[in-house]
């Protein structure tokens, strides 16, 4: 057993019938929990995505919108064999870096659960009374020693004994809290920042991967496919192309440069029907040749147009998380500093600082009376 | 319309430029140019708008690989500082006064409980107690019960010494 003489010290610590409050420091380490699965969230979702761009950019190979080869780029060929390398290659250093990350925050996480133990242990000073109060009664039944000593009355022994614990074993928890703190203060500080500084990157990362990812899918539905669907179906095509069935056909306008009378206009009338008739079938013929590709490639261009909100929707809500994570770090950091600064300033044998606010006339009050509630413990067996 | 197009998804390309240029994620110009490009007619232009996106995204994404790595090795850094801090925590934790006594003085109670129940059964079976002492049981029981007879006069001696301290 240690050295017994440090209970004295805990004459002075009775003064502080109000000593300081120790931090909620399990708080923290909840905080510190949700900080970590927050980042190890976003890490697996952006390793997820990568991963399966890296996937696809394979098949883009095998099917040829990678560009492999040497000769002239085509239209269909989204990205080269050169970028798509370098990409992969990246993003393998990229999953060894969260790697070395998840360790730093596993480890900030078992700090903290340390924090939050040691400060739960500082308030066990009562309960461990009652353990040594049944452990010496049983030592010294079992080797039969007289207990307690007739010097001292038994209540009053108990009840010194239940506050000089409760006090010293509190400010001795904050004062190894203080310490333990100050020391991973500076860590904690640039841990936050790091984080901040990684989440904004994330953020970049995000929308990258997610303008690959889009690429991809063009290269997967067929550049040219998209590109025919996008010009063709577009509102002012369809209605530029029913708009010229209408109107190029017909004599009873004025010709433009663009759009010159029909050499039937100027024969008979009859031949002009025929003319008109025949203009109308050759452009129908040619619009529903159209529209007849277009809905071919209609059900295609639906899944490329859902599959490019989906992404959009995806880097949004990483935005959001990421973002998050960036705030709930700073939050965390400060939570640190302010339990730190109370309990270097105002923690353990400190709590008697007079800025510290703990000397006020009704603390003093308190203890006082329960100092006389002790001595009167005592008092049976003095008399 | 046509040239409009061009410029606006060529336009959409250069607010992209800037948002990264000025740090920022440019999500909300990703999603203009995509949108933009999408009405350009002139295939070749839409590709060649394309391929050049691509390449800044896959430029811009090697940047960000770089400064993640960077910013990785100062997680690593930190790692050893907060291991340091949580043993500093753990030892304060089984230094505390009560609580590491209580648990001494409980494992040395049910001990010489253990060892007086074997220093009895064996005397009953053996009927021989000078036996029973030269057993290193035998020892194991006086020096614990020594050690708790110390630790009980320490802890009384000084509960004495604070209640004579105590203010009348």
């Amino acid at each position: 057993m240690r050295n017994l003489k440090l209970i004295s010290v805990c004459v002075v610590v009775f003064l502080l019938s109000a000593c300081t409050t120790t931090p909620d420091l399990s708080s923290f380490a909840e905080e510190s929990k949700q900080l970590r699965t927050s980042i190890g969230h976003s890490h697996s979702e952006l390793i997820q995505k990568v991963s399966d761009l890296n996937e696809r950019i394979g098949s883009g190979k095998t099917k040829g919108w990678v560009k492999t080869d040497s000769e002239v780029r085509k239209s269909y060929e989204v990205m080269t064999l050169e970028q798509a390398n370098g990409f992969k290659s990246n993003a393998v250093a990229f999953e060894n870096h969260i790697s070395t990350i998840d360790a730093t925050l596993s480890a900030m996480v078992a700090y903290s659960d340390a924090l939050s133990n040691l400060a739960a242990a500082g308030e066990t000073g009562k309960e461990s009374v009652e353990s040594l109060k049944k452990s010496v009664s049983s030592i010294t039944s079992t080797l039969g020693i007289g207990y307690p000593p007739s010097a001292i009355a038994y209540e009053g022994f108990t009840k010194l004994l239940a506050e000089v614990a409760d006090l010293y074993t509190r400010v001795e928890a904050q004062e190894s809290l203080a310490d333990a703190m100050s020391n991973a203060s500076p860590a904690v500080d640039k841990l936050a920042l790091t984080i901040q500084t990684q989440s904004a990157l994330l953020e970049q990362l995000t929308v990258n991967v997610m303008n690959l990812r889009i690429a991809a899918l063009r290269g997967h539905y067929g550049s040219a496919k998209i590109g025919y669907f996008e010009k063709f179906n577009a509102y002012r095509n369809m209605e530029k192309l029913y708009g010229s069935i209408l109107t190029d056909c017909s004599c009873d306008r004025s010709p433009t440069a663009g759009a010159p009378l029909p050499k039937y206009c100027t024969k008979t009338p009859a031949e002009q029907n025929d003319g008109i008739l025949e203009c109308h079938l050759t452009r129908e013929s040619a619009l529903t040749s159209r529209l007849t590709t277009l809905g071919r490639i209609n059900d295609e261009h639906t899944d490329y147009v859902a599959a490019i909100a989906a992404e959009q929707k995806w880097a949004k809500s990483m935005l959001a998380q990421l973002k998050a994570a960036s705030a709930a770090a700073a939050v965390w950091a400060s939570t640190h500093q302010q339990a730190t600064t109370l309990l270097t300033e105002c923690g353990g044998k400190k709590s008697l600082t007079p800025s510290c606010g703990n000397l006020t006339t009704d603390n003093l009050k308190s203890a006082i009376n329960r100092l006389k509630n002790i001595k009167q413990a005592f008092e049976p067996a003095a008399s | 319309m046509g040239n409009k197009a061009e410029m606006d998804a060529y336009k959409a390309l250069l607010a992209y430029r800037d948002a990264r240029a000025a740090g920022n994620a440019g999500l909300d110009e990703s999603i203009d140019f995509e949108s933009k490009v999408s009405q350009v007619d002139d295939f070749e232009r839409k590709t060649e708008l394309h391929q050049i996106f691509t390449a800044m995204n896959f430029v811009d994404a090697t940047k960000v690989f770089e400064a993640f790595g960077k910013a990785a090795k100062g997680f690593a850094e930190l790692k050893d500082a907060f291991e340091l801090s949580k043993k500093m925590a753990e030892s304060g934790k089984e230094d505390l006064f009560f609580p590491s006594a209580a648990a001494e003085l409980s494992t040395i109670a049910s001990t010489v409980k253990a060892i007086k129940h074997a220093t009895d059964s064996l005397k009953q079976k053996t009927g021989a107690l000078k036996e029973a002492y030269q057993q290193q049981d035998a020892q194991t029981l006086i020096d614990e019960a020594k050690n708790a007879k110390d630790d009980i006069e320490q802890l009384v001696a000084a509960l004495k010494q604070l209640k004579d301290g105590l203010p009348v």
